[in-house]
């Protein structure tokens, strides 16, 4: 599908895809960027971008993918745009440490450990694991979406299941020590009690 | 059987690693045979392996329990996703209409900037553009321009057409000398580029913009950010004393253009006369008004300007470097507060360059003397000095650059020496200088880069942070005791051209993630090659990942803005006229304009 097209046929494409996939592409990137109104403001843009984009779709039965493809370049942006805005100095050391009040309440937001497991693995790694498990990408088209090799993609995969076992690990340990915490807490209040 | 060597301890690892990999694969697409079969042996034989298999399985589980939990996207997403492609598509339309193939814009891809109609455009982006002109070669026989006040329509031409991308860099401006010697400054707002990897695609015809002609062919012309004033420099380049001329920015309702659709657009006309060039005796500064209709007047006559000239971000101060025309004394900085008569040194050392803009203050770097060689102030020294290929004497001097405050006379050397021409980019997290010595031999031209680098590092000090130092362009006490604050490089350059380089030209973007390398070929100095830059703020590095522009020949005068860098191709080349190229990105797409070939074109910035 290269070459000239008119702007009615891609018009209609976009939105029978739109219709077909603009839940899960909301989802994945509400799932990448903790935050409902960027990720809707940027499901426009990857909806709007394939339509501009429609030429380079080369066969209709790749527009899953393709539209992934597109959805996790703009989610990359808009982190890579956040990550400008959250610089370092360039000497390394690390001023501004503290959590921004917008992470803060986002964290709060993340309701179990999984999710909140999800949110320490590095981004590229998430984004695996999400298009992977919960988008249903196959491996050429997980290669696809992130722009890289089969096998890279396999191996990214493979290291994010290594660091979500590690991140989880990690939350459960949170949680056994703060109900440890909570029993002497308790204890300390039936002693006070009697 | 005996291994004729000792089994290594992550032999081990390395089979539970693949088992890793192998297990997660299979979790993916089906594994062929022999891996299949190989993973089940070694989970069969490792226990370990089982439980942990059996945890990433689990994991995958509770991972895939998300599904359960769809966020529901808002009701109104379709509205305003169609209405953005409705736009999109209307704006296409339009473009077409106009017999331009100009890509709509999206809603959210549309960059912050707002558009403004050419007519304002035309009168306002003059004001705030630099021209560096010293560039286009002039030959007025092939001239190729209308007659002065006529309307101009620049033509751009994306260089390939099956994927345009939309994009909205701040607008390009450029100059071109005509047959009968008239100036012309084009304007032109870039809406779409194509992507650079691909080419060939026809050319399409895109109208933008107006012009505004200038009565003369000035060297350099440089806009106030508040509009109202454009400073013409002049003659550095000639064999005629030079001026920088301040010329004020009429209203823009003085001519009508017609553009192609038909709509009227007014056109500002300024006439800046070549009487009012060298009016003045060589070496003098000083006011000298010029009886113009249009109430241009000098801040500076009889010179040669060095280097750049430039307004600060505020547009409260103009800076640059001159010297007397003929050569008597080096550099002296001069600043000009917009209402004085005429610019003011700030330095008396005869040995200064202008170099750049750190918020409101400059930066700059002098030379200072070495043993030997002679002193501007004192005269000849005896003792005889080393010479170059051609007899002539030559000095190695290391530089010192400096941060200067023009409202307080305040001054901080940077902490480092051999730090040449710093520029820092606009947010303050990197700078480019040229790491090394410079040779200076005698004469108005006699100075060269010596041994060195022109690198990237990083700019310690915060971006407006106060200078430390009172005492104006003096070094930091020798006992430390009035030490300033260190600035200046971060200490891990990285070196940007590698090979020998005559002279150079860095411009970061306002967002400091971009950076245009500009180097001159060697034996001529107004052409050579241009690379862009990108820059990954995260990690103090280059992004090797992103090289959208890696070697292109150019004139001397780049300009970089937001969301584009612009230049002029040098004509002659590939039997090709110059054209006016521009580079544009939004986020990392990147994609090519040019107009139509060209003659005696120079960039404006």
């Amino acid at each position: 599908m290269t070459g000239t097209w008119d702007h009615d046929t891609a018009g209609a494409f976009v939105e029978a895809l739109f219709a077909k996939h603009h839940g899960e592409i909301y989802a994945y990137l509400l799932r990448m960027l903790r935050d409902g109104e960027l990720a809707a403001d940027l499901t426009q843009d990857a909806f709007v971008k394939a339509y501009r984009a429609y030429a380079s779709l080369e066969k209709d039965e790749n527009a899953r993918a393709w539209l992934y493809q597109i959805a996790h370049r703009v989610a990359l942006d808009e982190i890579r745009r956040r990550k400008i805005v959250r610089m370092v100095p360039f000497t390394g050391e690390s001023k501004g440490a503290a959590p921004s009040a917008e992470r803060i309440a986002m964290d709060v937001r993340l309701s179990g450990p999984l999710e909140r497991a999800l949110a320490r693995i590095p981004e590229r790694q998430r984004d695996a694991l999400l298009l992977a498990e919960l988008h249903d990408l196959t491996g050429l088209e997980l290669a696809a979406a992130m722009g890289v090799s089969h096998v890279a993609a396999r191996a990214i995969l493979t290291r994010a299941r290594q660091s979500l076992r590690a991140a989880l690990a990690a939350e459960k340990d949170a949680e056994r020590s703060t109900e440890a915490e909570r029993d002497i807490e308790y204890a300390e209040r039936a002693r006070g009690e009697q | 059987m005996t291994l004729p060597f000792r089994r290594r301890h992550h032999d081990d690892e390395t089979a539970h690693d693949r088992a890793r990999a192998l297990w997660s694969t299979a979790m993916l697409e089906p594994l062929d045979g022999a891996d299949w079969t190989w993973l089940e042996s070694h989970l069969a034989g490792c226990a370990e392996c089982r439980l942990e298999h059996e945890a990433y399985l689990a994991d995958r589980e509770l991972l895939r329990a998300l599904r359960n939990t769809q966020p529901e996207p808002p009701r109104d997403l379709w509205a305003r996703t169609s209405a953005a492609i409705e736009r999109e598509a209307t704006r296409h339309a339009r473009g077409q209409a106009r017999g331009q193939n100009g890509f709509p814009l999206g809603e959210r891809l549309v960059p912050r900037r707002v558009r403004l109609p050419l007519g304002v455009l035309s009168g306002a982006l003059v004001a705030l553009v630099v021209v560096a002109t010293s560039l286009a070669p002039r030959n007025p026989s092939t001239g190729g321009l209308p007659s002065a006040g006529g309307s101009d329509v620049a033509r751009i031409s994306p260089k390939v057409g099956p994927s345009p991308l939309a994009v909205n860099p701040a607008p390009v401006a450029w100059v071109q000398t005509g047959a009968d010697g008239t100036t012309r400054v084009i304007t032109a707002d870039v809406a779409e580029v194509c992507p650079s990897e691909k080419s060939g695609c026809a050319p399409l015809q895109h109208s933008a913009g107006s012009s505004l002609a200038l009565g003369a062919a000035p060297e350099a012309l440089v806009g106030s950010p508040s509009s109202n004033q454009l400073i013409v420099v002049s003659g550095s380049q000639s064999s005629h004393p030079g001026s920088v001329i301040v010329v004020p920015v009429p209203t823009p309702a003085v001519e009508p253009t017609t553009s192609p659709a038909g709509s009227s657009t007014p056109t500002p006309v300024i006439t800046v006369p070549s009487s009012s060039v060298g009016a003045t005796p060589a070496g003098s500064l000083g006011p000298t008004p010029v009886p113009t209709p249009v109430g241009a007047h000098s801040i500076a006559e009889g010179v040669a300007v060095v280097g750049e000239t430039r307004y600060s971000a505020d547009g409260k101060w103009l800076a640059f470097s001159a010297q007397p025309f003929d050569g008597s004394t080096g550099p002296d900085l001069y600043v000009w507060n917009g209402t004085d008569p005429a610019a003011l040194a700030v330095t008396t050392d005869h040995a200064t360059y202008f170099s750049s803009w750190l918020g409101d203050t400059i930066l700059a770097s002098r030379l200072p003397p070495v043993e030997g060689q002679p002193s501007p102030t004192t005269g000849p020294s005896p003792v005889a000095p080393p010479t170059d290929a051609a007899g002539l004497p030559t000095f190695e001097r290391h530089p010192v650059s400096f941060v200067f405050d023009p409202a307080t006379g305040a001054s901080t050397d940077l902490a480092s020496v051999d730090v040449w021409l710093p520029t820092v980019d606009p947010t303050g997290r990197f700078m480019t200088y040229w790491s090394g010595s410079i040779i200076a031999g005698p004469g108005r031209s006699g100075l060269r880069l010596g041994t060195g680098h022109l690198v990237l590092d990083g700019w310690l000090a915060p971006l407006g942070a106060p200078v430390a130092s009172a005492a104006p362009v003096t070094s930091a006490a020798p006992d430390g005791s009035a030490a300033p604050a260190r600035v200046g490089p971060a200490g891990t350059p990285i070196e940007l051209v590698i090979g020998p380089v005559t002279a150079f030209d860095t411009q970061f973007d306002p967002t400091g993630t971009r950076l245009a390398v500009w180097v001159a070929d060697a034996g001529n100095g107004t052409v050579g090659t241009l690379r862009l830059v990108v820059l990954d703020r995260a990690l103090g590095a280059i992004n090797d990942r992103l090289t959208p522009l890696q070697s292109e020949r150019a004139l001397k005068g780049v300009s970089m803005d937001e969301g584009r860098l612009a230049w002029v191709s040098p004509p002659g080349e590939n039997g090709n006229q110059s054209s006016v190229r521009v580079l544009a990105w939004f986020h990392d797409d990147f994609g090519q304009v040019q107009t139509l070939p060209g003659e005696q074109l120079a960039i404006i910035r």
